[in-house]
């Protein structure tokens, strides 16, 4: 994990929403490897974009909030 | 009895009611008995007159622009769009209380039902719940970030007085059906209003009805910009992200699910009424479709669901800790798992249409 950016204190609370990212690149993968319900370019793009897109959003607000909110912390110790 | 008659007896009830009001008003200074008075008139003396640019009396309340004063309207609106959503589904159990059209029938049967269980959902949704929400978060919210005001106190009160208009649009066919003998009667769509039924209905009512959704959705979105701008610029000098409360996380959240789920709401509803009215095709089976209607909604239904959920556990988890002395347990958990929500919520809309029949592995 990037621990350069995150002290292990912090990585522990963003552990919550390290939980959905987890299972959406399961997802990812196994839908990847294993197409459920075929492939079809149209359908299939849909279907991994209502998990690809979830991922990136939620991977980015994480990694902002958690930004802002650690800098905030160092500004409180100060 | 005849229409008249009871035009009558409701304006004589209505001046009996504003009696009532004006002598309980006059009775005692009820304001003395909150602290968060503002110093006003229980300093000043008598006339409860603060100051040229704080008037008082029935100028106060429809133009005052403070956060309070504009909590405390959304809240009476809420109140009693509550009491009529209440009275909807009250006469929706008597109905159902015995298998024939009784208790209905005289007052117009299964039509009159159909149209109390839309109103009754959409009341209770978008003019008790969101209002309640908001009442709440802008009486508290710049209270507990140490703001002077919100952001931008105009568009708020704008965003409010948007509100009683939008509730008579909403509730104007019930009030039109006597008036008009039954040409424009209440909306009969369900809340969901699903086409082909909406968009084929023929009544006035429903696009009345729709219209008024729509400026609903409008005030929800402007309050949502100013709690949004609030939350991120008017913080005091000692409140900042790691130390800020975690009601003001859930309405920044909440804020944030308004911002993206109502414009489409009400993008769905153009839609809606430009099908009704204008002869596209945007729901109809040979244009768009039935289920472009169910797509479009629920995008905006599964936020919505948040929008209404997030800020009263945002309450629970600030109220509780306060009065039983401990601290929330893993408050940092609960407010990045909060920020997911606000993410993963546009991604699921689907599990709201399990009856469409398009979903394989559910038949």
């Amino acid at each position: 994990m990037a621990s350069s950016v995150f002290d292990r204190e912090a990585l522990l609370d963003l552990t919550v929403n390290i939980i959905p990212l987890g299972i959406l690149l399961f997802f990812i993968a196994v839908f990847a490897i294993l197409p459920g319900f075929g492939y079809d370019p149209f359908v299939t793009t849909i279907q991994m974009s209502l998990l690809v897109i979830p991922f990136i959003g939620l991977a980015a607000l994480t990694y902002v909030s958690g930004k802002a909110i650690t800098q905030a912390e160092r500004e409180l110790e100060e | 009895m005849d229409l008249s008659a009871q035009l009558a007896l409701t304006v004589l009830m209505g001046l009996f009611l504003a009696a009532v009001a004006m002598a309980l008003s006059r009775i005692e200074d009820w304001r003395s008995y909150t602290p968060l008075a503002g110093g006003g008139a229980a300093v000043g003396g008598e006339t409860g007159y603060v100051s040229k640019e704080k008037p008082a009396g029935l100028t106060r309340w429809l133009t005052s622009v403070d956060h309070k004063d504009i909590g405390i309207l959304y809240g009476v609106f809420a109140v009693i769009s509550f009491g009529w959503g209440g009275l909807a589904v009250l006469l929706m159990r008597a109905e159902l209380m015995t298998p024939a059209m009784d208790v209905l029938a005289g007052l117009g049967g299964e039509n009159f039902y159909n149209g109390l269980m839309t109103s009754h959902g959409i009341t209770m949704l978008f003019l008790f719940g969101t209002p309640v929400i908001a009442a709440l978060g802008n009486y508290f919210i710049p209270l507990l970030i140490g703001a002077d005001d919100m952001a931008f106190p105009r568009i708020n009160a704008i965003a409010f007085w948007l509100l009683p208009p939008s509730a008579l649009l909403i509730w104007a066919g019930f009030f039109l059906d006597p008036m008009t003998g039954g040409a424009i009667q209440a909306s009969q769509t369900s809340w969901t209003m699903y086409p082909p039924l909406s968009a084929a209905q023929a009544n006035p009512g429903v696009d009345l009805f729709l219209l008024g959704l729509h400026l609903s959705g409008i005030s929800t979105t402007m309050g949502a910009v100013n709690f949004i701008a609030t939350i991120f610029t008017e913080r005091a000098e000692d409140v900042n992200w790691a130390n800020l409360d975690i009601f003001s996380w859930t309405m920044l959240t909440q804020s944030g699910l308004i911002l993206f789920s109502f414009p489409l709401l009400g993008s769905a509803l153009i839609m809606l009424l430009l099908d009704r009215n204008f002869g596209t095709t945007f729901f109809a089976v040979e244009g768009g479709g039935p289920l472009l209607w169910q797509h479009l909604f629920w995008f905006f239904g599964h936020p919505e669901v948040y929008i209404l959920v997030l800020p009263p556990m945002g309450v629970v988890s600030l109220i509780l800790p306060k009065f039983s002395g401990r601290k929330l347990f893993g408050f940092k958990f609960v407010v990045y798992s909060t920020l997911a929500i606000g993410v993963l919520s546009f991604g699921v809309w689907a599990h709201h249409m399990f009856a469409t029949g398009s979903i394989p592995a559910s038949g």
